[in-house]
């Protein structure tokens, strides 16, 4: 198994690469000058000109590459264009936004998604599974930005519940940390509950037919110790990979969020850095974003051995 | 009960004395222009043509702030304005972008200043002396201003800010004439010109990419972008207390800093700071500016779209007002590729656009924010002119002739496009309903292209792929008609992208230029509309105003030119 792990970390290596010179490549392509958008419309050819030699953007592009991974080895991301600051120090600040964003909408859509996903399961074809399956429906249907704004009209603007969006660090208080986070974490993660429950109930119907469960309850084990003790583990294979997908997907996600309420995450930053084409920011972001990805990816793999001894990796 | 009497007769006697033991804190600033004409002595062999010597005096009255912050309720708390936009940089010497600017003029000031009339004022000096050439300017500098480091203003530093400003300043090109600057005691200036300009006044209180003045030791030799925050030291009523790039801004009142008695007047006046700290907080979002406002998280949300103007009218606790005077809208046009390249092809679309139905388009429906003017200058500025041919050319919605120059020109269905993006609303609208009209009315050949705004900002560098997008013009059509030269001289950068060049448009701007008196600029701007209406640099759809909605507990709130200034309102 650690050797598995090392050779997946290993791996890690060449996709980054390919990742950074694509993306590379693609914002080279995209039409739009930084330099243009940051000296504005009134400054002159020449102006424009000695900017671009500033930020060494008059190089060709193999060599402007070369740079930034030699650069990128020795952990210097470069400065962003416009908030003209390095990109490691801007990404660190908002690494804790993302992750704990994204951490909480985890949280809510497994707890919610398999709960639900369960229950809807063990009553097929009952009030409850039928109610489960509708609002699943709607749950996926939902846009989340449209979510969000009814919880902000709601929880926010009329029952005060809770701040209208920012973030507070753990230091700031836990409550406080919490607090800013209960509202994007459910409108991010309701979502991908609904995801996660239809994806439980199916491989729950799935598991509950086989033979091992008619024996488990032949021989008299109670209901509660027949679904959580044997029926549930063995359904986590395909949850486990809905889950590495949301995982993922929230971190995607998460750019919406972070613009509704008002959070300085790192989608937040990679998308205003491709409106102002401050490339450094752009290469920094996605490949932290292209690391986080990878790194759920091997969790996912490790998990699926936890859930089924069955599987080994050699 | 008896408690509070005696507490309210000891406040009242508290006042009563401090009242009389105190010297009196604040004192009317007279502003008093003397012009005279001033004999041309005849021992000069070469005839001047400038016989005019401008003096403004100001009395350097000002308010000593520290001693009433404790017998006035409205000083204290915090404001916080929710903006549409991030400061890219508070080095704001450095750069054009809006944001950064008005940022920066919470702790930066100028030594004249636009006030709130949009005339020409002293800020930092006490007034200025033109020589009866017109090639030298002599300001004497207020005494006692003080830095946020704490040291005083004088004629040093503004000569290294100014040394600064023509190495790094983005528009030190308008300085084109100025030859000299030095200091010629502690607190005297002179400034020489190589040619009288009626604009250098103008070019020195441009609010954007302000010639601020700083202290000398901490810019000395600084170029852009090697400022760090703790260098960002002005004479501004509020000082920097936290800068987190593409998140908020934060500062807090200066208590050094002497307001100049009398109220504020746009960003001159006397600028007093009641709040305690002020905070300027990036929200990309509007829907989460205005919840914000009506959270009461934030004071003031910026760029709130038109279409709820309804509904923030009509919500309690919200102040809602129309900006008086900010952009005026233009139909941007490539003079190099066919068929915009022919005058009468933009005339046709001239004559033909109901510029109400772009500018409802534009607005969503909301009159109170548009306002049809056949003028290129806005009539809250100092420009205004109205003539006939302007009224008989603009919004005619005249289709036959329109029609008639088209078939004289032999347009013939060839591809007009149109080029514009969805991150501005008002691009978008603004184009996507020029395009339609003239479809409809006209039967042109209309093409739409949607790019994001680096897209649509690219595209303009090439010549020959497009013919109309679109942009908008602020101070240029307000106050300072002289930087439309940036878009529509020969030797602009514009120009330089094809957008337009005429030999009659520069001779009008020469004309204004060398006007040393309001008479002769104003001249030469009437000459620039009789051009702007024969050759159509650009079309213009209305002039435009934004929505200032604020909590309604703020008072004294002075919005003026596309902004809101902190100084001079309070919290009720």
């Amino acid at each position: 198994m650690t050797r598995y792990i090392v050779r997946r970390l290993l791996a890690f290596i060449p996709i980054l690469l390919i990742t950074s010179l694509l993306v590379f490549l693609m914002i080279d392509l995209v039409p739009g000058d930084p330099v243009a958008l940051l000296m504005g419309l009134e400054a002159s050819g020449e102006a424009i000109n000695s900017k671009r030699i500033e930020l060494g953007l008059n190089r060709p592009l193999p060599e402007r590459m070369a740079s930034w991974f030699l650069d990128a080895f020795r952990g210097d991301l470069g400065d962003s264009f416009y908030l003209q600051i390095p990109v490691t120090q801007a990404i660190k600040a908002r690494i804790p936004v993302t992750y704990s964003l994204a951490s909480v909408a985890l949280v809510v859509a497994v707890v919610v998604g398999m709960s639900a996903g369960v229950m809807a399961g063990i009553k097929q074809n009952s009030l409850a599974d039928w109610g489960v399956m509708l609002l699943a429906m709607l749950g996926v249907s939902v846009p989340s930005f449209w979510l969000a704004m009814n919880l902000i009209l709601v929880f926010v603007i009329k029952l005060r519940w809770f701040p209208l969006g920012g973030f507070k660090p753990p230091s700031a208080g836990l409550g406080e940390y919490i607090r800013h986070l209960v509202l994007p974490g459910l409108s991010l993660g309701l979502i991908y509950s609904a995801m996660i429950a239809r994806m439980t109930r199916a491989s729950m119907l799935e598991v509950l037919r086989m033979d091992y469960i008619r024996t488990a309850r032949a021989k008299g084990l109670v209901e509660w110790s027949v679904v959580f003790g044997h029926a549930l583990k063995n359904a986590l294979i395909p949850v486990i990979t809905m889950v590495g997908i949301a995982a993922g997907g929230l971190l995607g996600g998460s750019v919406i969020m972070e613009m509704v309420f008002n959070m300085q995450g790192i989608g937040r930053l990679v998308v205003e850095g491709v409106k102002r084409r401050d490339y450094p920011v752009i290469q920094g972001g996605i490949l932290v974003v292209t690391l986080t990805y990878l790194g759920i990816n091997l969790l996912v793999d490790v998990l699926y051995v936890w859930a089924n001894p069955r599987i080994s990796y050699q | 009960m008896k408690m509070l009497r005696y507490l309210l007769l000891l406040a009242m006697v508290s006042t009563m004395v401090l009242s009389a033991c105190e010297p009196q804190t604040i004192e009317v600033t007279r502003v008093v222009e003397v012009e005279k004409t001033v004999e041309v002595p005849q021992l000069v062999e070469k005839p001047v043509e400038v016989t005019r010597v401008v003096q403004v005096q100001t009395t350097p009255e000002v308010v000593e702030v520290t001693r009433i912050i404790e017998v006035d309720p409205r000083f204290g708390g915090s404001y916080k304005i929710a903006t549409s936009a991030a400061a890219p940089t508070l080095d704001t010497m450095t750069t054009m972008a809006g944001e950064s600017c008005y940022a920066g003029q919470y702790m930066f000031e100028t030594l004249v200043a636009y006030d709130g009339n949009y005339r020409v004022v002293p800020m930092l000096v006490e007034g200025w002396e033109i020589s009866d050439d017109g090639l030298t300017y002599t300001f004497p500098l207020r005494h006692g201003v003080l830095f946020h480091n704490g040291k005083e203003m004088t004629a040093e530093d503004v000569v290294a800010s100014v040394t600064r400003y023509m190495d790094v300043g983005p528009r030190k090109g308008q300085f084109g004439l100025l030859q000299s600057w030095e200091a010629v005691d502690d607190y005297t200036v002179k400034f020489t010109l190589s040619a009288p300009s009626g604009s250098f006044l103008d070019a020195l209180a441009y609010p954007v990419g302000d010639v601020v003045i700083m202290p000398k030791e901490v810019i000395e030799g600084k170029k852009a972008g090697d400022l760090k925050d703790e260098d960002l030291i002005g004479t501004g009523p509020y000082m920097l207390a936290e800068n987190k790039p593409g998140e908020l801004i934060r500062w807090v009142r200066f208590d050094g800093y002497k307001p100049l008695a009398g109220p504020p007047s746009g960003l001159a006046g006397g600028k007093i700071a009641f709040f305690d700290e002020v905070q300027r907080i990036f929200v990309p979002e509007s829907g989460a500016r205005l919840a914000g406002l009506e959270t009461g998280d934030y004071d003031m949300a910026e760029g709130a779209p038109a279409s709820e103007f309804g509904r923030l009218k009509n919500t309690p606790g919200l102040a809602v007002e129309v900006n008086p005077a900010a952009w005026a809208y233009m139909l941007l046009i490539n003079h190099e590729a066919y068929p915009s390249s022919d005058v009468r092809f933009r005339q046709a679309v001239l004559a033909a656009l109901d510029m109400d139905e772009v500018a409802l388009a534009i607005t969503n429906g909301v009159r109170e924010f548009y306002r049809l003017n056949s003028s290129v200058f806005m009539p809250e500025g100092p420009w205004y002119i109205q003539d006939e041919t302007a009224e008989s050319l603009y919004n005619a919605k005249d289709l036959d002739r329109a029609k008639a120059l088209l078939d004289e020109m032999g347009y013939n269905g060839e591809e007009v496009v149109f080029v514009t993006n969805r991150d501005y609303d008002y691009m978008f609208k603004l184009i996507v309903n020029t395009a339609d009209q003239l479809q409809k009315k006209l039967g042109i050949n209309t093409k739409v292209e949607v790019l994001d705004w680096p897209g649509q900002r690219a595209r303009w560098e090439e010549k020959e792929t497009w013919n109309f997008s679109t942009t908008g013009y602020y101070s240029q059509v307000i106050f300072n008609p002289g930087a439309l030269s940036s878009f529509w001289h020969c030797a602009s950068a514009s120009s330089e992208r094809g957008f337009y060049c005429s030999e009659a448009m520069d001779a009008a701007f020469d004309q204004a230029s060398k006007g040393l008196n309001y008479e002769e600029q104003y001249a030469g701007f009437q000459e620039m509309q009789r051009v702007y209406y024969e050759e159509l640099p650009n079309i213009k759809i209305a002039d435009f105003f934004p929505m200032a909605v604020y909590r309604g507990d703020i008072k004294g709130l002075d919005i003026w030119y596309r902004a809101n200034r902190p100084w001079g309102a309070w919290r009720e």
